[in-house]
């Protein structure tokens, strides 16, 4: 029965229960079978407690209220997904910020892998960060990753062929045209909805990643509008796939480019990832705090290892750290 | 570890003309200030606070602080005449090694914000625009955003030329006590909803108050 706790209410395992594991010590070398203890806890699967950074204010996280929204947009999403020899793990985590304030999350994510014709499938994955200052930023973030999702499946399946990842030349002219298509499409569903398409402000950053067999890099083309951020886990070390959107100022901005109506430069780069290389994917709410050297190093250390499991890997995303309350999220592509 | 903050400094006339009201308003208000700022985990965490008084001198009285880290507020004392050079020069030194100290322990550093309050007209009319000027200069990169609050004695174009972005002169609808009560909520909101990610590019930046009661909004019209 659910609501009774483990220990006061061991469950009876090993009588009838085949997959039931025996107790952590085994089965062997109990001599004192009368021993009244009670039987061990179930270590939890991670600390209770997330990691720290600095000394964040001591009511920092508390979630407070729901947010007021008409669709419910959850605190929290994990996800993942394995391939043969890529294997993608996600968190979209809401800021401590927008918990304090009863705020929806207004990053959003997603991944798919698209068909493509006579070549082998892609993996599509993207990270939007809506603008904080905007009403409905939280629906434009989600509009921009299932756009560019429908824009890159349609290029896919075109007469034209398959998602052009072959030609170097015309790549930044490829990246420009699905991100002007993702552009009209928030244009054209803040008409419908009545909302000033600033309501739905939202950076982009996407990877087309070849879903190749193992054995050699798979091409990954990114494309990006606004600050969100693309980084290569090589050796031991980050390295920005994109330029560093705010670099080495002095005193640092946080004007950003955006969808739908912000300048669209698009950006776009090729990047090849190889066995153990990680592709990150990342709103500025993990960005901002990597820029210094305590949290970076705590996240080679996460994801140089084995690959962690969904939960863990949320949990590796939830750390707190002193001033950084904003949305948090990250996709990670491992090449085995 | 790496941090990003926004700076915020409050410049405080206690000359001898602010006795009285005036001083008792201002040291009641540092308290609230502490209490909404530092009780507050959003902007606690992303701003920093100083104040500095000025007469005819002028002195860092709470050094650039995390305002949930401190247990109280310094008190002003009325005194002596009304000198903007040295209050801007201070100013401006402070924040040269406020901003250096910050960068050197790796955090990252948005444009300081500093709301300028002063009740009467400097005595030190003809050196206090190279002061500003100083501390305006564009190829000083930590060049402050300006607000500047008259009451009193003050006048309209010396409150405009010390504002860069915002100025605000009492109207005589509140008493001194009352607009700067006024003015410390207006102070408080502002560092709020600057900590509060607000900024119309999506990150922290400068939240300005468009109307303070008992003050009326003039542009600001700097040197």
């Amino acid at each position: 029965m659910f609501w009774r706790s483990w220990k006061s209410a061991p469950p009876d395992a090993g009588e009838d229960d085949p997959q039931a594991e025996p107790a952590a010590a085994g089965a062997e070398g109990i001599e004192d079978a009368e021993d009244t203890a009670e039987p061990p806890a179930f270590p939890p699967p991670l600390p209770a407690q997330v990691q720290f950074f600095g000394r964040p204010h001591p009511r920092t996280g508390k979630p407070r209220g729901l947010p007021e929204v008409d669709e419910p947009v959850p605190d929290t999403v994990l996800d993942q997904a394995d391939f043969d020899g890529l294997t993608v793990r996600a968190a979209s985590i809401r800021g401590d910020d927008h918990r304090w304030y009863g705020k929806p999350r207004q990053d959003s994510m997603g991944f798919w892998a698209l068909p493509r014709a006579g070549a082998e499938d892609v993996l599509v994955a993207c990270v939007a960060d809506g603008v904080g200052s905007e009403q409905l930023s939280h629906v434009g973030s989600m509009l921009a990753c299932r756009l560019l999702r429908r824009e890159l499946a349609a290029y896919a399946e075109g007469a034209e062929g398959a998602v052009d990842l072959g030609d170097d030349a015309d790549l930044p002219d490829l990246g420009q045209r699905i991100c002007d298509r993702v552009r009209l499409g928030m244009l054209e569903h803040a008409e419908v909805l009545g909302p000033d398409p600033r309501a739905l402000s939202t950076t982009l950053v996407g990877a087309v990643i070849e879903l190749a067999p193992p054995g050699r890099p798979r091409r990954c083309v990114l494309l990006r509008v606004g600050d969100s951020s693309a980084y290569l886990l090589r050796d031991g070390a980050f390295r920005d796939c994109l330029a560093d959107p705010h670099g080495e100022e002095t005193i640092v901005s946080s004007a950003t480019a955006a969808l739908p109506t912000g300048p669209a430069a698009v950006e776009v780069a090729e990047v090849a990832i190889g066995n153990d290389d990680v592709l990150l994917l990342c709103s500025d709410g993990l960005a901002n705090p990597m820029r210094g050297p305590e949290v970076q190093e705590k996240l080679v250390d996460y994801w140089s290892g084995p690959i962690p499991g969904a939960l863990e890997f949320g949990w590796q995303l939830s750390f707190r750290a002193k001033s950084y309350g904003d949305d948090r999220t990250a996709i990670c592509v491992w090449g085995r | 570890m790496s941090q990003q903050i926004l700076p915020f400094y409050l410049m405080c006339d206690e000359s001898s003309s602010m006795t009285g009201a005036p001083i008792e308003a201002i040291n009641k208000s540092l308290p609230e200030i502490h209490q909404e700022i530092g009780g507050n985990p959003v902007v606690a965490d992303k701003t920093r606070f100083c104040l500095i008084s000025f007469c005819h001198e002028a002195e860092v009285l709470l050094p650039l602080s995390d305002l949930s880290d401190i247990t109280s507020m310094p008190v002003l004392a009325a005194s002596g005449g009304t000198n903007y050079s040295v209050a801007l020069d201070l100013l401006r030194d402070t924040i040269d090694k406020d901003v250096a100290d910050l960068k050197a322990a790796g955090h990252q550093v948005l444009r300081p914000a500093v709301f300028f309050l002063t009740d009467g007209q400097p005595n030190d009319t003809n050196e206090w625009p190279a002061a500003h000027k100083r501390i305006t200069d564009p190829s000083w990169k930590p060049r402050p955003n300006i607000l500047a609050f008259g009451f009193g004695e003050a006048d309209d174009t010396t409150i405009q030329q010390v504002a860069t972005v915002r100025a605000f002169i009492a109207d005589g609808t509140l008493g001194p006590a009352k607009a700067l009560q006024e003015f410390a909520q207006s102070l408080i909101r502002s560092i709020i909803n600057s900590g509060t990610s607000a900024d119309p590019q999506g990150g922290m930046s400068l939240a300005m108050p468009d109307d303070v009661p008992g003050f009326t909004t003039i542009p600001a019209d700097p040197i």
